[in-house]
This record gives C-alpha cells, sequence and structure tokens, in this order.
C-alpha cells in the first residue's frame, strides 16, 4: 500500500516535538510521573506521533480525508 | 463554522466535563474514605488506652494520669462523665464542649460513636469510646488536614490531566472521523437528490425540477413585478431518427440540442428536459428578450444541420409559449398553457405558437362534455332525429337518414360534428353507433307494421370499421324487429373507407352479405380510387353536399355532379343527392336522374313522431307535400 503524504512541515515538525518531549517525560526522566499507566499512555502518544512524522502521513487524516500538505 | 470544526469543539467540551465530573466525585469519595479510616484510627487509639488501664485502681486517677500523655498535636483526648454529662478537667481540650455537644446529641452513650464538627475553618473528626462498667468515656478528636484538595490533586492531578489530554486527543479523532462521514452521507444524498432531479442523459432538470424552479421563478417574478416566459421545444424527428439510426443517434441529437439551447441562451440555468423529446426553457419575459426574439433565437438555433454518426441531418422544432402571469397563475397552469400551445402549432403545422387566451379552458370543457356525453348516450338521452330522402323515380318518400341530436340539458343543442367527434377521439362512438342502430331499427319496424315501408340510413363512423362484431350485431337486430336487410343501408364515408380500402372491402364484403345496403357518403370530398371503388359491394353513392350547393351557380360544380352520377350509373349504383336546398337544384338533379334528393327544400331532420305525422302509408302514397319542414 503505498502511503500517502498529507502532512506539511509544520505539522510534522510539531508531531516530532511533541513526541520527543513525551517520549523523554514517558521512559527517559521518568521522575515527572509517578503513574505508570498514565506514562505509558503519554508514551504511546508520543510514539504515534513520531511515526506518523516519520511516515509524512496521519492515519487519521487519511481516513477523515484530510491533508495539511500542499504540492 | 464548518461541521468538522463544530464536532471538534463538542467533543473537547464533552471530554473536559467527563474528566471534570470524574475529579469532582473521586475527590468525594476519597475524602469520605479518608475520613473512614481516620475514624477507625481514633476508634483504635481509644481501644489501645482503654486496654492500658489497671482495673484494681481507681479509674480516674488512672485517667487523669494516662490520658495527657498520649496527647499530640494531632490527636487529643478528652475524659468525660457521661452520667454528669460534662467534661472532666485536665488534658487541656478547649474544644470539650463542642465535642461534649456533638456527643451528647446521639443517643446512646454506651455505644462506640463517631462524628465530625467545623470551628472556623477547620474540620474535626472524633471516635468516642465508652469505658465499661464505669460512667467515662474516653473521646478522641482530631484535626483534619484542610489542604485536602491539594494532597488530592498532588496524586491525582497528573494521571488526571493525562487522562483528559489523551481524551480530547480521541476526541478529536473521533470528531474527524466523523465529519468524514457526515460529509460523505450528505454528498450522496446531494448525489441522490440531483439524480432524482435531473435527466442523466443530458445533465438537465426534469420535469419534476422544472415544475419547481419554475414555481420559485414565478414567486419571484410575482414580488418582483416580472414577466416570465415558458417555452416548451418538441423535437419531432426524434422518434424518427431512434427508429432509424438507433437510440445512440438519438441521444447524441438530444445532446446536442442540449449544447445548442445552452449556447442560444444567456442563462443556460433555465433549460429542462421535460420529456422524451420535450425541452423546456424558462427565461425572464423583458423587452429585448421577449417571446417573438427568444422564439427566433431558438428557431434559429435549430436552422443548422445536426451531424450525428456521419448523417447530416435537418432537426425541425415545435415551439409552444406561454407566459406569466398573462396566461397562468401557478407552475401547473402555465405548463398546460405551453402545451396547449405546442399542440395548437403541432395541429396547424407551423413551427411554433404562443398561447392564445381564446383557447382557455378548451381542453377542460371538452373533458366535461366527454363526461357527459358518456352520460347522455348511456342514458338514452340523445334523440334520433330523421331527414327524408325523396324518391324521384316513384316520387315518394322511400327512406330517411338516422341523424344523432343531443340536447344538452345546461348547454342546450351541441351540433353533432362536435359530439361525434369527441365520441370518436374518445372510444364512444362504438356505443354511440350501437345506440342509433338499435332505435333506428326499431323505429322502422314500427313504421312497417303501420304500412309505412321505409329504408333507414345509419352512418358508420370509421372506427366502426375495426368492430369485428358489427355484422353479428346488425344481423342480430334485424332478427329481433324482424326488419328485412335491404330496409337497412349503412353510410360511409368517402374517406373512411379509403383510409384503409383492404380493410373495409372485408367489412363491406361481411356486411353486404347480410343483405344491406351499403353507401359511401360525402363522395367527393376524399381520394377515392376507383379501382377499389369498382371492387366494393357498394349499393349508392352520395353526393357531398358542398358540390350540391353550388350547383345552381357555379358550373363547374354542376360538372362535376353530372360526371358523379353518370359514372355511378356506370358502376351500376344509385345516387343521393345531399344538401338540395332549392328547386333549381331539385330540377337539375332529376334531370340528371339522380335517384333520390336530401336536403332543407325537400324536409330538415325531424323527430319519429313528426315524420311519422307527415308521412302516408307507402302502398297508397304517390304525393307527398315536398316543402313540409
Amino acid at each position: 500500500m503505498v502511503i500517502k503524504r498529507n502532512l506539511h512541515n509544520i505539522d510534522i515538525t510539531v508531531r516530532v516535538l511533541i513526541g520527543v518531549a513525551l517520549i523523554y517525560i514517558s521512559f527517559i526522566d521518568t521522575s515527572h510521573i509517578s503513574n505508570d499507566m498514565a506514562r505509558w499512555l503519554l508514551g504511546i502518544f508520543g510514539i504515534v506521533n513520531l511515526l506518523a512524522a516519520a511516515l509524512r502521513s496521519c492515519p487519521i487524516y487519511a481516513l477523515a480525508g484530510i491533508s495539511t500538505y500542499r504540492k | 463554522m464548518s461541521l468538522r470544526l463544530k464536532l471538534i469543539l463538542s467533543f473537547i467540551t464533552i471530554s473536559l466535563m467527563v474528566v471534570s465530573i470524574f475529579s469532582i466525585v473521586a475527590y468525594i469519595s476519597a475524602r469520605e474514605y479518608t475520613q473512614h479510616i481516620e475514624q477507625v484510627r481514633l476508634h483504635q487509639n481509644n481501644k489501645h488506652l482503654i486496654k492500658m488501664l489497671d482495673k484494681s485502681q481507681p479509674l480516674l486517677a488512672q485517667l487523669r494520669g494516662t490520658v495527657p500523655h498520649h496527647e499530640n498535636s494531632d490527636n487529643r483526648f478528652s475524659i468525660i462523665d457521661a452520667s454528669q454529662k460534662k467534661i472532666l478537667p485536665g488534658g487541656g481540650f478547649n474544644l470539650g464542649k463542642h465535642l461534649l455537644t456533638e456527643l451528647l446529641a446521639q443517643s446512646n452513650t454506651n455505644k462506640v460513636q463517631q462524628g465530625s464538627f467545623v470551628i472556623g475553618q477547620q474540620e474535626y473528626l472524633w471516635s468516642a469510646d465508652p469505658i465499661l462498667n464505669s460512667p467515662y468515656i474516653i473521646a478522641n478528636t482530631h484535626l483534619r488536614d484542610s489542604s485536602g484538595v491539594s494532597t488530592f490533586f498532588r496524586y491525582v492531578g497528573t494521571p488526571l490531566s493525562i487522562t483528559l489530554l489523551v481524551s480530547i486527543w480521541i476526541s478529536i479523532w473521533a470528531a474527524l472521523l466523523l465529519a468524514r462521514l457526515f460529509r460523505q452521507i450528505s454528498e450522496k444524498n446531494a448525489q441522490l437528490e440531483h439524480l432524482a432531479n435531473h435527466d442523466p442523459l443530458t445533465k438537465l432538470p426534469n420535469r419534476p425540477a422544472i415544475g419547481h424552479y419554475l414555481q420559485q421563478a414565478m414567486e419571484s417574478a410575482k414580488v418582483n413585478n416580472e414577466k416570465l416566459l415558458f417555452c416548451l421545444i418538441d423535437i419531432d424527428a426524434l422518434k424518427e431518427i431512434n427508429d432509424s439510426l438507433g437510440h445512440k443517434s438519438g441521444d447524441i441529437l438530444l445532446n446536442q440540442v442540449t449544447l445548442r439551447l445552452k449556447r442560444t441562451l444567456k442563462d443556460s440555468r433555465h433549460i429542462g428536459r421535460f420529456g422524451g423529446n420535450k425541452f423546456s426553457v424558462m427565461i425572464k419575459h423583458t423587452a429585448t428578450d421577449n417571446a417573438e426574439n427568444i422564439r427566433h433565437k431558438l428557431l434559429k438555433s435549430f436552422e443548422p444541420n445536426y451531424e450525428i454518426n456521419g448523417h447530416s441531418l435537418y432537426v425541425h422544432a415545435t415551439l409552444g409559449i406561454a407566459i406569466f402571469p398573462e396566461h397562468a397563475n401557478n407552475a401547473q397552469e402555465l405548463i398546460q398553457k405551453t402545451e396547449t400551445a405546442l399542440h395548437k402549432a403541432k395541429k396547424m403545422t407551423v413551427d411554433s405558437a404562443i398561447y392564445d387566451i381564446s383557447q382557455k379552458n378548451n381542453s377542460a370543457e371538452r373533458l366535461q362534455l366527454t363526461h357527459d356525453l358518456r352520460n347522455a348516450i348511456h342514458n338514452e338521452e340523445l334523440q334520433l332525429y330523421y331527414q327524408p330522402q325523396f324518391d324521384v323515380r316513384h316520387n315518394t318518400i322511400g327512406s330517411v337518414e338516422a341523424l344523432a341530436r343531443w340536447i344538452h340539458p345546461q348547454r342546450g343543442f351541441i351540433p353533432p360534428d362536435i359530439f361525434i367527434k369527441i365520441a370518436e377521439q374518445t372510444g364512444l362512438i362504438q356505443s354511440l353507433t350501437d345506440w342509433v342502430l338499435r332505435t333506428a331499427i326499431k323505429q322502422c319496424a314500427e313504421w312497417r307494421d303501420t304500412g309505412k315501408y321505409l329504408t333507414v340510413s345509419v352512418n358508420l363512423s370509421a372506427r366502426n370499421l375495426h368492430d369485428e362484431t358489427l355484422g353479428k350485431q346488425i344481423s342480430n337486430l334485424l332478427n329481433h324487429w324482424d326488419v328485412a336487410p335491404d330496409k337497412l343501408c349503412l353510410e360511409i364515408t368517402e374517406t373512411a373507407m379509403m383510409t384503409d380500402p383492404e380493410h373495409a372491402k372485408k367489412l363491406l364484403n361481411n356486411l353486404d352479405n347480410l343483405g344491406v345496403r351499403l353507401s359511401i357518403d360525402d363522395f367527393g370530398t376524399g381520394y377515392s380510387s376507383l379501382g377499389y371503388l369498382k371492387q366494393l359491394p357498394v349499393d349508392e353513392l352520395k353526393i357531398d353536399k358542398s358540390f350540391i350547393l353550388n350547383m345552381a351557380k357555379d358550373e363547374s360544380d354542376a360538372s362535376i355532379v353530372r360526371a358523379t352520377v353518370s359514372l355511378a350509373h356506370d358502376l351500376g349504383l344509385e345516387v343521393v343527392a345531399e344538401g338540395v336546398e332549392d328547386q333549381i337544384s331539385q330540377d337539375e338533379l332529376s334531370r340528371m336522374g339522380c335517384e333520390y334528393i336530401q336536403g332543407y327544400h325537400i324536409a330538415r331532420p325531424m323527430p319519429h313522431d313528426e315524420l311519422t305525422a307527415i308521412l302516408i302509408p307507402t302502398e297508397t302514397s304517390r304525393n307527398i307535400q315536398q316543402n313540409r319542414m
């Protein structure tokens, strides 16, 4: 399946920042969050964001027919 | 605001509300739970203290000695004398009064009691335990941690905010997906609506949509005091092209017509496909865009040939035009008027017609008349008149022509050409002919019974020629009334006979076998083939009155009559001249050898009783007053 790009560069940057920040506080410096479940939730959220940024395509955007990417 | 944004905002609001409600409920539950835990602890402290008491020593002194040692900032002990309802001094606890009030408010002082009270901003929890076999109670009071909310959020705050974040994130996802779903559904609905209102071939609005748009346009025209022109365009050749070149070619033609109409009109939005081969145009009627100009423009657009699959075809269009508000007040009526105009144009074989006010209600009136005629035939409200035919050779009335007359209860006399035409177009002609035949044959029998031997002529319509049962029916009637077949003469117009001569010949042969007389009516007005005429088993020929009426003045008419009489005689046919209105014509016809004469000069059509009165029984009559009317 060909993944069609639907993320603008700004969108990708925001996602990378959010993703890195969340992964940092969930898995690296865990002192900020004591609750394990919350930590994992945030961690997954961060990974999904990084993944979308890496693929340059957000699956939810694709399903919803949205694209921030303009040629 | 777009649907997507609305959904996102409402979903975020919902998640915020859910998280807030959850936090409040969690906070209340946590408070209740900690209170329970603390009170259990107070109760256990009391029990521990009571256990330490030595039963053999005096109780009060022991209490006073022991209790203060256990005091700390959080826990304060008091000793209460339940019998005297007072707090014993000592312990330095100045909240004892509140405690006593609370404690004594509860009825049973012999059991473990718990509660809380508030002084100022501070809340105190207490637990009171009675010492067995003594009037004393030990009460433990504990100041609650006033930082309850902040402590709660210190523990639950982070997970709650993370939950909030995640739920908002999921909300946005759900909102986006739902928005997409809604959009797809509404797109599909729009597609379906478009499909229902448009012709799939030309993509033009279809008839229901045209009616709808027209009504809207008329309403706005009414408000703005404007005129609206509605035009129907009938492509006459479509059926022919469909039949000869195939429906694909017909479709190509329709698309090309659509294209030309769009190019011709400034505003192409008001073109519609009204039906099979009909297009409609709705346009604001102005000084420049008046009916004449539009008509001219539209017809001109049809002038160049259409190129269809290698054929270059001239396609003729007929236009019908009606204008709002001059001709109609609502869409339905305007469309109807336009159709009437179109029919008129086609009937007159002109390329266009604008609705004429005088055509008003034409069809409605006809419909009513048809209905009335059906009832009149059914209820036998029609009358049969008889017009005598003078037998020149025997100088007597030898036969009569039966003619239907309709006196409408409201409208009065309805001319026969009108109601017979309606009967022919609506299929009522068969029952009308049935009735005429029944009545005429019965009358013939009645006359015979009084000694008047008359032949009765009955007119058949072209439609009767396709009635397979006609012969059988006539023979039944003749048998029933015991009338000799040669006393019945059936008149068929030349035109009816020559439309389908082969069929007519077959039917006439059948009728001839019955022995009835057959006559060709209105001879000279159709296109008789003499070849056929020779073969047809007819007995007489009626010259059309148009020739007879003028023969006294017009020599060429006289020549035609003379030639026709001669031709008929040569073919062995007798001749009836109808429309004789003066003596000169009658004399002339007698000279030419015409056998029968019919017309106002002899007698008008009259009811049977009137006719019976002037008839003399045949055997004795050789003279009759010819001028009786």
